[in-house]
């Protein structure tokens, strides 16, 4: 039964790192192509997109390590 | 007074040499420069952020709840309601993320030739429409209710000559100033094409017709 409930939350963590990298690719090539999606003008928002998709990435990947150690370590 | 010199360009004071370069996106032509951006008001995330903050309450609120009045011992359903609640929080962190992405990469492209309708998504969706100037007969502008004047976000829809919509945007930040600008663009876009058709007429040898556009330039 442990080994159950690390293989789900690893691969759940796992799983999730690897959407967020698939989102951040994406946008670093739409941005790239498109860049007027990266300029800081009065018009595009204030936070560009490229560094939000760096947020949600740092985000999904503190979600995975933080719940994986409270897991392990207090459980 | 003419027409001509009380038009403003409506892009290039604000955006300086910003736009004068190429390639600010896909699909753009040489001679085409950007007058404005145009995104959709921030209300449109309103329900994203009431499913993300009602979902959090819900599910984590329960699990807690769960945890408290379990006995200290039966640490199985302790490991449950922890994967539970990693899988929800993952869950909603890429629902939330991916939304306010999707939100900053619908945009609306006002160049000095064309108006472009871009929908992309974070992965999968990728769609440009594009509509000439010189197709557009009619703007409309509505922002009706209180809401949409406190908030100030209203509806632009675009007619041609027949009466069909060619484009609908709803939700757009500003559109009153937006409108402006769209009718000031339009507006040079007929007269520059209106010029060019009595310079081709002059070099064929015949006398260029009166038009609508010129009666308004000469007022």
């Amino acid at each position: 039964m442990q080994n159950f409930f690390i293989f789900f939350l690893l691969g759940t963590a796992i799983l999730s790192l690897l959407t967020g990298l698939l989102v951040v690719f994406s946008i670093y090539k739409i941005s790239s192509k498109n860049r007027l999606l990266i300029y800081k003008n009065p018009f595009t928002p204030k936070l560009p997109i490229r560094k939000l998709a760096l947020i949600y990435l740092f985000v999904i990947i503190a979600l995975g390590i933080g719940f994986n150690f409270y897991f392990f370590f207090f459980l | 007074m003419s027409l001509k010199a009380d038009f403003k360009d409506p892009g290039k004071d604000v955006l300086g040499e910003l736009f004068e370069k190429k390639d600010c996106f896909q699909g753009q032509r040489k001679t085409e420069h950007i007058e404005t951006i145009i995104i959709r008001h921030k209300i449109v995330l309103l329900p994203t952020v009431l499913i993300v903050i009602f979902g959090l309450f819900s599910v984590l609120g329960v699990n807690a709840l769960i945890r408290e009045f379990i006995p200290t011992d039966a640490n199985l359903i302790k490991k449950i309601s922890i994967t539970v609640d990693f899988l929800f929080v993952s869950i909603i962190a890429h629902f939330l993320f991916i939304n306010l992405m999707n939100f900053y990469l619908k945009l609306v492209i006002i160049t000095n030739l064309r108006i472009i309708d871009v929908k992309f998504t974070t992965i999968f969706s990728r769609s440009m429409d594009a509509l000439d100037l010189h197709n557009i007969q009619d703007i409309n502008m509505k922002r009706t209710g209180f809401w949409r004047w406190a908030l100030n976000f209203g509806r632009i829809v675009m007619h041609n000559a027949s009466g069909n919509e060619l484009f609908d945007f709803k939700y757009l930040k500003n559109p009153l100033k937006n409108y402006n600008i769209i009718n000031h663009v339009h507006y040079k876009a007929m007269h520059s094409r209106v010029a060019i058709q009595k310079s081709i007429q002059r070099h064929q040898g015949n006398q260029p017709k009166q038009t609508d556009w010129e009666d308004i330039s000469e007022e």
